[in-house]
């Protein structure tokens, strides 16, 4: 399999603190990966560091050829794209807004995941409930057709009919090769759909495995290899440091 | 689909596909949906499908065809062997379950007559 | 990679409606104020016509002042504008020249009407000045006007770019305390910029002069260019969004 995404000694703090801590991480081309850890573990700022946002950290992140925050941005599509939209804004303006910007946009694919999940382009961002944004937003991320998603919590707070269409959604647009990088609180409503996970904890990743082998090399569903990972086991003792 | 989450969905798949053929929802010479639109269905990863299907064309039981897709084999010894296959696998689980209960062979088939008399009379009441 | 000239583009689209919003409002305030005059004194005199012309003008463009400078800085902090992929660059120089073109736009369409009214209903006194005065020597106070808001909108970028950069390496409780000094230090930089533009502006437009007109036009052009470097630098190397 070859590597997509390289991390390489990647070291962020901010207010003093240490945020991601010389983190490693390598991942796969034409893979789902679930990105699990505690609230404050660095899920977001993770996918943010990746994204091309964030200007001031250590190490070297890569995508595919792509090095310099700027390259980045264009081969990532990162689902935290609208902080900052006008709150007038209609779904339609927003999507000929990143038609115009990003060449990789689909209006076409915009379109199709809206009209699929029920949306009406016409409708103000502003005036859209939690659920229906969740869906703009997917649609948004989905619609530019690139070789890495960053998916931060694209199903929070929604119920699981919607989550469920969500979940199709982005199985039904992920373009072949394309690698998906996804946050959740609730395990188990992704775990299906990985094949790898990869747990932060102390600001560094301290397990990658593939989701497959959870399930048959050690008999365990993603969501309790997630919690023994997290509440012993690799734990190097300085869980409470930083409290 | 519900999938067990302790087991792997590839081989939860192939056991699905293994049903779908047993009892005929797939014939011999059947043309499996694309390998996307099962995703779809199973609401499963792409990848996960492709190993369980590249799984059942290594045991024959399903044939590629460039450019055509995923057909249900036509090779009626294949079917014949999956059948007894998955038969066997549902017998060894209840085998090894009555054998730790240390049950006879003979005890186990008559066990197995009484339940099965007893499942009859319950369906016709 | 996006260009300079699609940024700007979409940068300037948004904004062009806000100016001919605000454009239209000061048209309306004009008449019925008008309206309200000829109504309550039952005469028409044209020096009053001409002043509210140039009041609501003044009033609009302090508020689109204002406006723009919010529509400048939300760019900086905000992943709907920091996730293009531009060079920080090309996306300082497009968000502002955005936002000059609005600038000319208003300050254009404005003395244009004014002009138009003199012409059709010349003023006594305006006519005179107005009139006898060669074009070009219309021109120098343009553009030190111009220049001068340029420059406070780079100044308030340099602000909002050097609070943002610094509060990333204070300790969290100390962000507001440290974000509030900041400001106070700007503040009285702003305060002691002012008195000195002052004196310079003052005795340019009460001496409008080809020495002092060329001695105001380097000193602001040379001020926008060390902020705007500095500004630059900041933003590529320091300026995060908001997460």
């Amino acid at each position: 399999m070859t590597n997509l995404v390289t991390l390489s000694n990647v070291t962020y703090k901010r207010n003093l603190k240490i945020i991601i801590d010389h983190l490693n991480l390598q991942l796969p081309q034409n893979n789902i990966i679930g990105l699990l850890g505690a609230n404050g573990a660095g899920k977001t700022t993770l996918m943010r560091l990746i994204s091309g946002v964030v200007p001031n950290y250590k190490g070297t992140i890569r995508i595919g050829t792509a090095t310099t925050n700027t390259a980045r941005k264009q081969v990532a599509s990162f689902s935290q794209i609208l902080t900052g939209v006008q709150p007038n804004a209609r779904l339609t303006e927003i999507a000929n807004y990143c038609d115009t910007l990003y060449s990789d946009f689909s209006i076409d694919v915009f379109e199709k995941i809206i009209a699929s999940l029920d949306l009406d382009g016409t409708e103000k961002l502003s005036a859209l409930s939690k659920g229906n944004r969740m869906k703009c937003v997917l649609a948004v991320t989905l619609a530019r057709r690139v070789s890495l998603y960053l998916l931060d919590e694209p199903f929070d707070g929604i119920d699981s009919m919607t989550r469920k269409r969500l979940i199709k959604s982005m199985l039904t647009w992920k373009p072949d090769n394309a690698t998906i990088l996804i946050s959740d609180h609730h395990v188990e409503d992704i775990a299906n759909i990985l094949d790898q996970v990869v747990i932060l904890k102390h600001q560094m990743v301290i397990s990658q495995k593939s989701a497959e082998e959870i399930r048959e090399k050690d008999g365990l569903s993603i969501e309790t290899y997630y919690e023994n990972i997290y509440e012993g086991g690799v734990d190097h003792d300085q869980s409470h440091d930083n409290l | 689909m519900e999938f067990n989450d302790k087991i792997p969905i590839y081989y939860q798949i192939k056991q699905y596909i293994y049903t779908e053929i047993i009892i005929s929802h797939l014939s011999p010479g059947d043309k499996l949906p694309a390998v996307r639109q099962l995703a779809l269905d199973l609401t499963v990863n792409v990848n996960t499908i492709q190993r369980a299907l590249s799984e059942l064309i290594d045991e024959g039981v399903l044939e590629s065809k460039r450019g055509k897709g995923n057909f249900v084999t036509e090779d009626e010894t294949i079917l014949m062997k999956l059948r007894e296959k998955v038969i066997e696998t549902q017998l060894q689980h209840v085998y090894d379950r009555l054998a730790e209960l240390q049950l006879s062979p003979e005890e186990m088939i008559t066990a197995l007559q009484n339940y099965i008399a007893k499942r009859k009379d319950d369906n016709h009441d | 990679m996006t260009s300079l000239m699609t940024t700007f583009k979409t940068f300037l689209r948004p904004r062009f409606k806000t100016t001919s919003a605000f454009l239209i409002a000061t048209f309306v305030a004009t008449i019925i104020s008008l309206i309200i005059i000829v109504w309550n004194t039952h005469s028409f005199k044209n020096t009053n016509i001409s002043n509210f012309i140039l009041m609501y003008a003044a009033i609009g463009g302090l508020a689109l002042f204002i406006k723009l400078a919010q529509n400048i800085e939300i760019v900086w902090t905000h992943n709907y504008y920091r996730l293009i992929p531009i060079s920080e660059t090309k996306l300082y120089l497009s968000n502002f020249l955005a936002t000059l073109v609005c600038l000319i736009y208003y300050s254009g369409v404005q003395v244009i009407l004014f002009l138009l009214w003199e012409l059709i209903l010349p003023t006594a006194q305006l006519q005179i000045s107005l009139f006898s005065l060669p074009w070009l020597r219309l021109l120098p106070p343009a553009i030190v006007s111009v220049l001068l808001c340029l420059f406070w909108w780079v100044f308030i970028s340099l602000i909002h770019m050097a609070t943002n950069a610094t509060a990333a390496f204070l300790p969290n409780t100390r962000v507001r305390l440290v974000r509030w000094l900041i400001y106070l230090v700007f503040i009285i930089i702003f305060s002691i910029l002012i008195s000195q533009f002052n004196r310079l502006i003052q005795f340019f437009f009460g001496n409008p002069d080809n020495a002092s007109f060329l001695m105001l036009f380097t000193g602001l052009s040379l001020l926008i260019v060390i902020i705007s470097a500095i500004n630059i630098y900041l933003l590529k190397r320091w300026v995060e969004t908001t997460a």
